[in-house]
């Protein structure tokens, strides 16, 4: 398979939209307003694109103020990018246009193709075809279109997502458009957003490939229900993991597609079992949910990885510590075991309670006062043996969020290259800390869980980079 | 999708140097005397039809026999069983077999459409589906991956010997894996493989019943 070159599609200087649209509803209409003013709907994170925009529309003279062209032939500059939603049957036509106009990338919006049978499938094959003898690339059909966060927005989705780090690959198109808002409310920052739909020309692999070289992007998050390719995929996937984490859920798990099984390895490879097992081959990590897919996709993009699979809990409560614990052995997280010489560190500080845990997880007991948690941090993150630690604060009445959270992120600081989770468990009284922390990108849970499952991605993370210095 | 014949399937292992149980498809039951003196008891019978499948869910597998007497009672058995499962099953012959002692397991391979061949590694028997304790890869496989694949199952500690009783023989495993993982990717048109059982002693593993499906 080639390898397309798809920095016109992500970068590109000139845009046109076949079936640009007067009608205020239509997809045609929503794509110009995506493009001119960053979405339908008004945002802070949206902006406009700022390279050459063309609409062409044969029955309009004008649309938003700008004059509609009747071909993309009738164009005089070059176009780097088309974007096609126009109704499925005319769509063959406007390739082969785009095709003698030298338009190397496409996104068509229109759905009618694959997904509805018959017909459809014949049309799609036209597509793919003209495509590949004029060696473009095509995003879609039935999709939503592509957005890179902070410079365009080339689909109908809402807005934009506020913009990061985190590039997000999406089979399903309604799903993207309930991230994105989701995204903005809860100030989740992306770099990339793709809808790929039908994957008639391009697949998941195609787009990983571009994003493993973009600065922008530091961890990948897929979300897809088939591939066409396996073996690419798992080819592309290992060359991707090697640069930036790389996280997917899986739709369709539970699927009982071939009910034809006439083995004992017939029932025991099922479809989804043999997914996970490509994708634990080639190093991505399997999502369980929607929620751990957005977790762990950032919590991986912003901290560094651990460097050994030997972790530290500090909490100031002891049924938090315990939770903890219990959740990162089932992850396979280990605590590591506190040396006496980490003890009589902390013994000098003559901060501890005289009844604090001497062990891990480190209970520095309920009344401690942000400077307890000082010296714990700075003791814990200073020892070699110890490559991360999970920070967690339960609300007692002395109990200080913000000034533990300054803490905190003094200590990210002074130890760049170590993880430092924080399970802020409460409401009210502990927001403010909370949201010092996420400020200052400090990856912070209110569930012991959470904070466990992110300490063991942040071990995979450190497994990848070791594998790649090997 | 067909169930390869017995002769087939022995020369594809054989091709691929896969050690199988010593075993021979018979013609009558004096071929199988014959066998059994050669090769000594204890000995397994079971029959060699296209038209069954799941040989033991009919009565077609019997193990254990230890003299000729037995080994008569279970011919005919057999072959009655077969009669009340399929009245006109056409028959290749009667495979008979060395039998071994040791653990239970089961390598497989199942060609998946969108992945090719996956090769499986498990706990075997009649309760594999049961357990499911089984480990999975993508072929081909490195040998390392196929070290991987015996030591990620749940069941590891008793393959390598759990308190004092005898373990298995790890490296014909990794051995016979690699070479279904060869096999596999050789052999387009095969598109299922059981080995089940194998069983696997601290001197050697060895295929007692190996089922090829091809296209």
């Amino acid at each position: 398979m080639t390898k397309k070159n798809l920095d016109q599609l992500f970068e590109p200087k000139s845009i046109a939209v076949i079936g640009a649209s007067r009608k205020p509803h239509s997809v045609g209409h929503g794509i110009v307003l995506s493009l001119l003013k960053g979405g339908v709907f008004s945002s802070h994170d949206n902006v406009a694109f700022k390279g050459k925009l063309f609409l062409v529309n044969p029955n309009a003279k004008s649309i938003l103020g700008y004059n509609c062209y009747d071909s993309v032939l009738d164009i005089d500059l070059d176009i780097d990018l088309a974007i096609i939603c126009i109704p499925a049957r005319f769509v063959v036509q406007a390739m082969r246009e785009c095709a003698v106009k030298k338009v190397k990338n496409i996104i068509i919006i229109s759905a009618g193709f694959s997904e509805i049978g018959g017909v459809g499938v014949k049309l799609q094959e036209e597509v793919v075809h003209i495509a590949k003898n004029n060696n473009m690339s095509v995003v879609g059909p039935n999709c939503l279109g592509v957005i890179r966060p902070g410079v365009f927005n080339a689909s109908f989705a809402p807005c934009m997502p506020p913009k990061g780090a985190v590039a997000f690959i999406s089979q399903s198109g309604a799903l993207a458009d309930s991230i994105i808002d989701w995204s903005v409310d809860n100030r989740y920052g992306m770099s990339t957003v793709i809808s790929y739909g039908n994957k008639a020309d391009m697949d998941a692999h195609d787009y990983m490939r571009w994003l493993k070289d973009d600065e922008d992007t530091k961890s990948i998050a897929l979300y897809l229900e088939g591939l066409t390719d396996g073996k690419e995929f798992m080819k592309v996937a290992k060359e991707v993991t090697k640069k930036k984490p790389v996280i997917v859920l899986k739709g369709g798990r539970t699927a009982n597609g071939q009910k034809a099984i006439s083995s004992h390895t017939g029932s025991l490879a099922g479809s989804f079992e043999v997914y996970k097992t490509a994708f634990d081959q080639s190093g991505v990590i399997v999502a369980e949910t929607v929620e751990d897919l957005f977790d762990l996709a950032k919590v991986m993009a912003c901290q560094p990885g651990a460097k050994k699979n030997s972790v530290a809990i500090i909490t100031n409560g002891g049924g938090a510590g315990v939770l903890c614990s219990d959740y990162c052995y089932e992850l396979g997280v280990n605590l590591a075991e506190l040396k006496e010489s980490t003890l009589k560190k902390l013994d000098n500080t003559k901060l501890m309670h005289p009844a604090y845990s001497r062990r891990n997880p480190l209970d520095i007991v309920g009344d401690a006062l942000p400077s307890r948690y000082a010296a714990a941090l700075d003791i814990l993150l200073g020892e070699d043996y110890i490559s991360g630690v999970i920070v967690m604060q339960t609300l007692q009445t002395m109990t200080d969020p913000l000034a533990n959270a300054e803490i905190i992120a003094a200590a990210k600081k002074k130890y760049p290259d170590k993880p430092i989770i924080c399970t802020y468990m409460g409401g009210k009284f502990t927001s403010r800390g909370m949201k010092y922390l996420d400020e200052h990108n400090i990856p912070d849970y209110n569930d012991p869980r959470k904070a466990a499952r992110a300490m063991w991605a942040l071990i995979q993370k450190g497994k990848i980079v070791k594998e790649t210095l090997k | 999708m067909k169930l390869l014949d017995q002769d087939s399937t022995l020369k594809l292992l054989k091709k691929y140097k896969i050690p199988i149980a010593k075993s021979k498809v018979c013609k009558n039951l004096e071929e199988c005397k014959k066998f059994s003196k050669q090769n000594g008891f204890p000995v397994a019978v079971k029959i060699d039809s296209p038209d069954i499948v799941h040989k033991s869910d009919v009565g077609a597998v019997k193990i254990g026999i230890n003299n000729e007497t037995d080994l008569k009672k279970a011919y005919t058995g057999i072959i009655s069983n077969c009669k009340k499962f399929k009245k006109d099953f056409s028959m290749n012959g009667m495979l008979i077999q060395k039998q071994y002692d040791g653990h239970n397991l089961l390598v497989g391979m199942k060609r998946d459409a969108t992945f090719g061949p996956v090769i499986v590694f498990g706990i075997g028997g009649v309760t594999v589906e049961l357990l499911k304790d089984v480990s999975r890869k993508i072929a081909p496989i490195t040998k390392t991956q196929a070290k991987e694949m015996v030591k990620e199952i749940k069941m590891y500690k008793i393959l390598e010997g759990y308190r004092g009783e005898k373990g298995a023989h790890i490296d014909s495993l990794v051995s016979i894996l690699l070479k279904l993982s060869m096999l596999s990717m050789e052999n387009e048109k095969v598109m299922e493989i059981d080995f089940n059982p194998i069983i696997s002693n601290d001197k050697k593993s060895v295929i007692v019943d190996a089922r090829v499906m091809i296209k």
